[in-house]
């Protein structure tokens, strides 16, 4: 069996510093107002009842990755690995790919004319390297590892501890596993923000 | 329970009016063609003589519509790589070639329609009618089969793009056909006949396209969180475009307009009806595309558009260039001689 790349984020040790969303973009250049790796803050209750969470977001290399589905000329395509990548050339941007993802991992390079998004740093695996925002984690919150691999970090890991994946009901099979993630924070509270939450 | 997000990157939307013109253009062209061939090629008499103006119109706006999404790529000079490469799990893919073909088959139906060959323009126009149905059924399902967007997701969409395409077709016809007398003076019983029976099926078409909008709209609202928020946004954020202009506006004054007899006799009424049903399907295609991705997927703020003002030049551009087209096309093909006026030789033609 290959190899199986899967990100496991264990929120009980992110501190909120954003170094992954700063690695993330001086390691890929990505353009100023997008972010490959990017992390939300969010605070929800009411005093005295209230609670600060975090979610750090990146593509979630899905199993079965919607992007790679919906592209008309295959410039969305996935590796043995699971890694789902983009060959920015081939890309014509027709957007398609960014309409579809459901986890809103995708945007337009404004510099390149194409969709881009996390490629778990594929240059820097190939060298033998951990993705930037893994490297860089100051409370090793990013576990990066092949889930095939039942001695990797993430195996034992997941192994370990229950985790969720963000919007498992779309059959995308997605790979970025949170340890402690809070419900709430998974997606966004759309009747509160329409008012329509009675 | 309240939440606050103190740090939220903002997400852009990134498909606006040129697609919605796209669904809405290439939707007028196959509801157009569907309606116009049913005398050519179908042989109901009252509507042969509607089936020449009804190719030009289909094949003008047929040139422009897709022009709309070469200009919203991001490498627009990229766009032929659509045609090399085929992702049988890519609606827009199979889009691609169902497009040229429905371009070919068009184009080599009117040219025999003004040939005068029956034979090769039945033909040909038998092909252009299947393939103006898989025109509105790709660009529905290409909406349909995407599940991150509520809105967008329901496999009723192909039926909906359909019968909405149908109301916009069959209401420009009725237009084009009162310009045409506007222009060119009384054009006889043809297109009094024609204009009457399309009325008659305009009102129907709307009755369906309605009621598949009720249908929609009630599963939208009942459904589960997301489809319920979006059901919430468009009947209250959204409210004075969806609904009231959208759907009582383009759908419900014309159905009231075409169903009382004594308005629905009135030449001015009709042609009222069929105006503000050909403006309303416009907002149906540009409240689905916006809209429909107004809820954000991550984050807490709803996503706003405001189409550029390159956007808005680009289409104002392209939707003169359609027009002159028509016109264009009317004046050096013999369409209008011999077909609506009342002195045509015999009641049939070559087609």
């Amino acid at each position: 069996m290959g190899q199986r790349y899967a990100m496991v984020i264990d929120l009980r040790k992110c501190v909120g510093c954003h170094a992954c969303s700063v690695a993330c973009k001086s390691e890929n250049n990505v353009p100023l107002g997008v972010f490959r790796a990017r992390v939300e803050e969010m605070e929800y209750g009411r005093f005295p009842n209230v609670a600060r969470h975090r979610l750090p977001r990146l593509c979630n290399h899905c199993e079965n990755p919607t992007c790679v589905n919906v592209c008309p000329v295959k410039a969305s395509y996935q590796l043995e690995d699971g890694t789902v990548l983009i060959d920015y050339d081939k890309c014509i941007g027709c957007k398609y790919c960014i309409a579809a993802c459901p986890y809103d991992a995708r945007f337009i390079n404004e510099e390149r004319h194409s969709a881009d998004k996390c490629t778990y740093c594929h240059h820097r695996l190939e060298a033998g390297l951990q993705p930037a925002c893994v490297n860089t984690c100051i409370g090793n919150a990013r576990i990066f590892g092949d889930l095939n691999d039942p001695k990797s970090a993430v195996s034992r890991l997941m192994a370990e501890f229950p985790t969720t994946v963000i919007k498992p009901e779309t059959n995308n099979r997605p790979h970025t596993y949170y340890i402690g993630a809070d419900d709430k924070a998974l997606r966004p509270n759309l009747l509160e923000l329409i008012g329509g939450d009675k | 329970m309240k939440t606050v997000h103190f740090f939220a990157t903002e997400t852009t939307m990134y498909w606006g009016l040129m697609v919605a013109l796209y669904f809405y253009y290439t939707g007028l062209s196959a509801g157009v063609l569907l309606i116009s061939s049913l005398g050519s090629v179908f042989g109901i008499d009252t509507l042969r003589k509607a089936a020449k103006m009804g190719a030009v119109i289909a094949l003008s706006l047929l040139v422009i519509a897709p022009i709309h999404l070469i200009l919203d790529l991001e490498k627009p000079t990229r766009f032929i790589t659509l045609l090399g490469h085929f992702q049988a799990t890519s609606a827009m893919s199979w889009g691609a070639y169902i497009l040229v073909l429905y371009g070919i088959a068009l184009a080599m139906y009117t040219y025999n329609l003004f040939r005068g060959e029956p034979k090769n323009s039945k033909s040909f126009g038998i092909a252009a009618f299947v393939l103006a149905l898989a025109v509105e059924g790709y660009t529905g399902f290409l909406m349909g089969n995407i599940q991150s967007h509520a809105l967008w997701n329901t496999p009723l969409m192909p039926v909906i793009f359909l019968f909405s395409a149908l109301v916009s077709g069959t209401a420009f016809l009725i237009i084009a056909h009162s310009l045409l007398e506007k222009v060119l003076g009384n054009q006889g019983d043809n297109v009094k006949a024609a204009n009457s029976l399309l009325k008659n099926w305009l009102k129907w078409f709307i009755l369906v396209d309605g009621a598949l909008m009720v249908i929609y709209f009630i599963v939208l609202w009942s459904g589960h969180t997301d489809q319920y928020a979006t059901a919430y946004l468009l009947l209250h954020k959204e409210s004075f475009s969806f609904f009231w202009l959208e759907n009582v506006v383009g759908l419900l004054i014309p159905f009231l307009i075409l169903i009382y007899r004594p308005l629905a006799e009135k030449k001015a009424a009709t042609l009222l009806a069929s105006v503000l049903v050909v403006l309303g399907v416009f907002l149906m295609r540009y409240n689905l595309v916006v809209d429909g991705q107004r809820l954000p997927l991550a984050g807490n703020t709803l996503l706003e558009y405001h189409a550029s003002s390159a956007e808005v030049t680009a289409a104002l551009i392209l939707a003169l260039v359609g027009v002159a087209g028509i016109v264009l096309l009317l004046k050096v093909l013999p369409a209008n001689q011999g077909n609506f006026s009342g002195t045509s030789k015999s009641g049939k033609e070559a087609v």
